[in-house]
């Protein structure tokens, strides 16, 4: 029997994973909670095998940055990753705190309940491709990496020269930048493009 | 002697030609103020402000500073000029388009010290550097809406979906109230089974709008109750609490430290609002810390959150670990 920490915000979303859950009598709850900062503590003092862990939850707290802290101190712990969003690095961030699977609430096609076995039987369950989010005339898929890069901190609200510093380029390089993702999309502005990108949830500027 | 005097006379007539040829005003005077060269274009341009040419470059001074000067827009965050104590400047619109800059500086020449005026025709200069000046207020102007845009999108996007969803809820129930209505008055010609299934569709169309809305069904505070509850963590709070997630970020690092390395069982969570400031002070039992606590990343990135936001974060010994907070909180 594996005890199942459940974070997510939305209350469909949340019942949804619980009847899954309830199909397989290998899983038994030990709380569903909102917000992702609060997972370390339950974690602290309860048996948790596993954490369906959403990215986005109550208070904007980043389900990605409570994942990282407590695969630092329990490492046992077994966190699958789920979202609705197709924010474009998400996948990578999630790599990077050490999660152990990914689900995409709405894009993927397996169960959920099939992500959790597949999980606790040791192996890393990981989407083959991301989200393909159509941005005016192009795909999400068609931008470089560098380009995410400017439009993150666009969407942050930097301006050319704060870009610049951020990423180490000249104020030109960035010019150039913005330059191509404008031919690409065939917007006029920047302020289109990132109006866009915010909106489809491509990028999240909080998270 | 006299042929000495014509030519210092002559010299003295061919320096005030060439002073008057100059386009832009020019006056010298002794260090008291007193002129001792002053141009044409320079007497005018002081008639006009001041009506009477330059006696005194100190008087006329003051009295050009009383002749209404414009401003001299400044672009936030621009490099100051190099700082030139003994220099001043004027800036004055003349008739309807000139604008000419008067500017006061204190000159050496041989050992000696002498006041220098200069006026100059600075229309065309002044004209672009308003454009510039403009052109930066509209941009910082774009910029701020740019945030605040996209700081509010994601709302504004759920609410766009929440109201949808409540429209159509608000039409289906009002179809379905319409045709029972009907149903009652005429009994014989209706479809019971197409009112049935219109009535289920609608019940189903506001059960999936109950769950639309993104705003946390528990407060934050509720929540981490519930948390430290399931750990066997008392908490108290004494005062209000303010609603930031700072606040609960402070509470969470205090508690789980307390825990951790105190084995504390009561967290107890002081606060004190003023002037939109709280001052938070967050004490646990506990075994105390036999040495200082060494910062690790969880305080090292509460710190860094509250230092953004122009918070503060100290660690006392009581002798237990206290963690003291100072977090702004806009209404």
């Amino acid at each position: 029997m594996y005890h199942v920490l459940v974070v997510e915000d939305s209350k469909i979303a949340r019942e949804a994973v619980e009847r899954s859950l309830d199909r397989s009598a290998e899983y038994t709850l030990t709380a569903s909670i909102e917000n992702a900062a609060n997972a370390e503590i339950i974690c602290m003092r309860n048996r948790v095998d596993l954490i369906l862990m959403d990215i986005c939850t109550a208070d904007d707290e980043s389900g990605l940055d409570a994942a990282a802290k407590i695969k630092k101190y329990y490492p046992g712990i077994r966190i699958i990753m789920m979202t609705s969003m197709p924010e474009v690095s998400f996948l990578r961030k999630a790599r990077e705190a050490g999660c152990d699977s990914f689900w995409y609430k709405e894009y993927g096609n397996e169960d959920l309940l099939s992500v959790c076995n597949r999980t606790m039987n040791g192996e890393q369950v990981w989407p083959t491709e991301e989200p393909v989010v159509k941005i005016g005339l192009t795909d999400s898929t068609e931008f470089t990496g560098r380009e995410l890069d400017v439009i993150r901190l666009l969407a942050q609200g930097c301006s050319y020269d704060e870009i610049a510093e951020q990423l180490c380029i000249s104020t030109n390089t960035v010019k150039y930048h913005i330059k191509n993702l404008l031919q690409k999309t065939g917007y006029r502005t920047t302020m289109q493009l990132v109006t866009e990108v915010v909106d489809k949830r491509m990028i999240l500027p909080k998270y | 002697m006299k042929l000495t005097l014509r030519r210092r006379r002559t010299y003295a007539k061919i320096i005030r030609n060439a002073v008057n040829s100059y386009p832009g005003g020019l006056a010298f005077a002794m260090p008291d103020g007193r002129v001792i060269l002053s141009n044409h274009a320079m007497n005018e341009l002081c008639s006009r402000l001041t009506g009477h040419a330059v006696v005194n470059v100190y008087s006329t001074w003051e009295e050009l500073r009383e002749a209404h000067p414009m401003t001299i827009p400044k672009i936030e965050g621009e490099p100051e000029e190099p700082d030139d104590s003994t220099s001043e400047k004027l800036l004055f619109r003349i008739g309807t388009s000139e604008i000419w800059q008067i500017r006061k500086t204190e000159e050496e020449f041989e050992e000696g010290r002498f006041l220098q005026l200069t006026a100059d025709d600075i229309t065309e200069s002044y004209s672009l550097g308003k454009q510039i000046y403009d052109n930066h207020v509209r941009l910082t102007g774009l910029r701020e809406r740019q945030r605040t845009l996209l700081k509010n999108i994601l709302q504004i996007n759920t609410d766009k979906e929440l109201l949808q969803a409540k429209m159509r809820v608000h039409d289906d129930f009002g179809r379905c109230l319409i045709a029972t209505g009907q149903a009652l008055e005429n009994p014989d010609g209706t479809d019971l089974q197409v009112l049935t299934n219109a009535w289920e569709d609608a019940i189903l169309s506001l059960s999936a709008t109950a769950g639309l809305s993104n705003r946390p069904e528990k407060s934050q505070k509720d929540e981490l109750l519930k948390a430290a509850g399931m750990i066997g963590c008392r908490m108290e709070f004494l005062g209000v609490t303010p609603n930031s997630p700072l606040f609960y970020a402070a509470v969470r690092e205090a508690l789980t430290n307390a825990v951790r390395h105190a084995n504390a069982d009561c967290l107890t969570v002081q606060t004190e609002e003023r002037n939109g400031i709280f001052r938070v002070r967050i004490a646990a039992n506990g075994t105390a810390p036999t040495e200082p606590i060494t910062e690790g990343s969880g305080l090292s990135n509460l710190r860094m959150r509250l230092e953004k936001d122009g918070g503060s974060l100290q660690i006392e010994y009581q002798p237990g670990v206290v963690l003291c907070a100072e977090i702004p909180v806009t209404p």
